[in-house]
């Protein structure tokens, strides 16, 4: 079948599987930044923003993400250097294999919370696992950015 | 792999039952999040994500959650926020990540009838009522124990606004994994209802122990007993996460907290 996503803004058209997920269609069509890690919803590198919310595209059907707004990591470029700033201050950046994720899921926490809580942060964002720094210089860099007291 | 030999989207729930009874091997694609991780083909895929299944309603008496509501979804409604002590959100709120809440649904969760549920346990204290598209209605308290073949669609769930007091616990390894035990309590005056869910089977009532405590006077000595009694009236069984044993004791230790809550 062929459907009809706007990812980053740009429409394109795409012959998928009614059972492909969303990860393997971004990733098929060059959007690399969209990690496949666990590929069973566990480990959030997958995550892009659904409009404007994160989700985890392993575990969502592309066919049902037609007509919505897909935002991966290289549509937000300069939110995501900025964000990325203050992740690599905190020496929180490491490999950087879940940097896109964790990113994006500050993006969608910024859309969704107006001045988060402290707990509030540390909830949003526990759901992507680092595989390499832990997560202390991650929770400072997120805090600093939101200006999180 | 999962895969959909055909595969339908309806828009309508009249067109999504159609297509489920017309046609041969067909299942209903709800969540597709744990199905996804079976390999098999689905000779008929009936997708019913576009058929206005989410929507969350409130009433003078009562809540009405649609079937394909996310868990992201009831942790941001003010209804859900203000109704039922939080018990809703207190059993979801830390299931994984937000990514997954956004996309898991409550029909997703209930009708495969999950054991190691944490929503489930919550909503069978609030006498959580399913509404289903051809047989109507049924408590999820009788839906969990029947043994419904029928090709049918869960269209929404629906609560009764209540002036009971309801608590909610769990006992988790990390705090984003599923329980290893959780558990719900019902308080209306000095009757109260306790049920025990991810035994890893599905919540059920600890009848004996609930009994025990509504009948008895409320202090440490009875609380105790009452927990003991749910302990060895409800079944336990191994998993990955935990042994029967462990999960027994655990069964004491958060009734008799979930009590003292209750009365506290």
């Amino acid at each position: 079948m062929i459907i009809n996503l706007k990812i980053n803004g740009i429409e394109k058209n795409i012959k998928i599987n009614p059972h492909s997920y969303l990860l393997d269609i971004l990733r098929d069509l060059g959007y690399k930044s969209v990690k496949k890690g666990c590929d069973t919803g566990s480990c959030g590198v997958c995550t892009v923003l659904l409009n404007g919310k994160p989700i985890r595209s392993c575990s969502f059907l592309a066919v049902r993400a037609e007509n919505c707004e897909i935002t991966t990591i290289e549509g937000v470029q300069k939110q995501a250097e900025e964000i990325a700033k203050y992740i690599t201050a905190e020496g929180a950046d490491q490999c950087g294999y879940c940097s896109p994720s964790l990113i994006l899921t500050i993006i969608g926490m910024k859309n969704e919370i107006k001045n988060p809580t402290y707990e509030e942060t540390l909830k949003y964002v526990k759901g992507n696992l680092c595989r390499c720094t832990g997560y202390e210089g991650q929770h400072r860099a997120i805090r600093k950015y939101l200006g999180v007291e | 792999m999962l895969t959909f030999k055909h595969y339908y989207q309806p828009t309508t729930i009249d067109e999504a039952y159609n297509l489920f009874v017309e046609k041969e091997k067909s299942e209903i694609i709800g969540g597709c999040i744990f199905l996804r991780l079976l390999s098999r083909e689905i000779e008929n895929a009936v997708d019913i994500y576009k058929c206005g299944l989410n929507f969350i309603k409130e009433t003078d008496d009562t809540v009405e959650i649609g079937a394909m509501t996310t868990y992201g979804d009831l942790e941001r409604n003010e209804i859900i926020k203000n109704n039922f002590n939080g018990i809703i959100i207190k059993a979801i709120e830390h299931i994984v990540g937000i990514q997954l809440r956004n996309i898991i649904s409550v029909g997703g969760t209930i009708v495969p009838k999950y054991g190691f549920s944490d929503l489930i346990t919550a909503l069978i204290a609030l006498d959580t009522k399913l509404h289903f598209y051809k047989s109507g209605e049924i408590l999820l308290s009788n839906y969990i124990n029947s043994h419904k073949t029928e090709k049918d669609i869960l269209i929404k769930i629906s609560i009764n606004k209540s002036k009971s007091q309801f608590f909610y616990s769990n006992f988790k390894k990390s705090s984003n994994d599923y329980s290893v035990l959780n558990i719900s309590l019902k308080k209306d005056a000095k009757n109260f209802k306790i049920y025990v869910g991810s035994r890893p089977k599905i919540a059920k009532l600890a009848e004996k122990a609930s009994a025990y405590i509504s009948e008895n006077e409320i202090n440490s000595e009875n609380i105790i007993k009452a927990s003991e009694i749910a302990a060895e009236e409800l079944n336990f069984s191994t998993d990955i996460r935990a042994g029967k044993d462990y999960r027994k004791e655990l069964c004491k230790t958060l009734v008799e907290r979930i009590i003292m809550e209750a009365v506290k």
